[in-house]
């Protein structure tokens, strides 16, 4: 239908890693004028890429952007990220098989991958995405 | 005359957009104002009563304490 919202993700993709860049991107469109949001978003695109690549607790990790996700809800001026959290917490639900097997410590093929199927547009203030 | 009500509730609210994350509010009333990982406010959206003093004397604090003037304080007439 031409509509850029749907995007059909291949077998040799990672779902973490393709909601992960699209967080990242959402995070780069905050207006940056709420602390929650400013700060938040790139935090729960931060714990994703941990996710998707391994670390040595992930567990922990998972806990971290669940309990970020309700820290951030409902404390913008603006919906916009109440929606990157409502995004992020319904990739974990339909990518829970694959969220289990990253915490378990086996990532899949997908998180090395180079190939990318989300379409992002490239961040242009990328150095800007600071949180810390 | 005579002694007046104390009836209903009030909400200490914050507006994110002023709010720059001084801490002031969680040091005035604490017992309101718990804080995130980045040092902004976490108010509770449930109305505290009026009879409960103490806390209206300190969220009084933090409305006045707060270097943005971020906060105000919202009268709820029934709880």
């Amino acid at each position: 239908m031409g509509a850029g919202v749907i995007v059909v993700l291949g077998h040799e993709t990672c779902g973490i890693l393709e909601t992960q860049r699209v967080v990242k991107w959402m995070a780069n469109e905050s207006a940056r004028q709420c602390g929650p949001c400013a700060f938040g978003l790139p935090a729960l695109s931060d714990d994703l890429l941990q996710l998707s690549h391994g670390s040595r607790d992930q567990k922990s990790t998972l806990t971290r952007l669940r309990d970020r996700c309700g820290v951030i809800e409902g404390r913008g001026a603006c919906h916009h990220p109440d929606g990157v959290v409502r995004f992020v917490r319904s990739a974990l639900d339909v990518f829970a098989d694959d969220v289990n097997r990253h915490v378990a410590g086996n990532p899949c093929h997908g998180s090395r991958a180079t190939k990318h199927f989300a379409t992002v547009p490239r961040l242009e203030h990328e150095k800007e995405l600071v949180w810390e | 005359m005579g002694i007046r009500k104390r009836t209903g509730g009030f909400l200490l609210r914050v507006n994110p957009i002023l709010c720059d994350g001084f801490g002031h509010c969680h040091e005035l009333a604490p017992e309101l104002v718990n804080m995130d990982e980045w040092g902004y406010p976490i108010i509770t959206n449930e109305p505290t009563p009026l009879s409960n003093l103490g806390a209206l004397e300190s969220a009084r604090y933090a409305v006045r304490g707060c270097p943005r003037q971020a906060l105000r304080l919202e009268r709820v007439s029934d709880l």
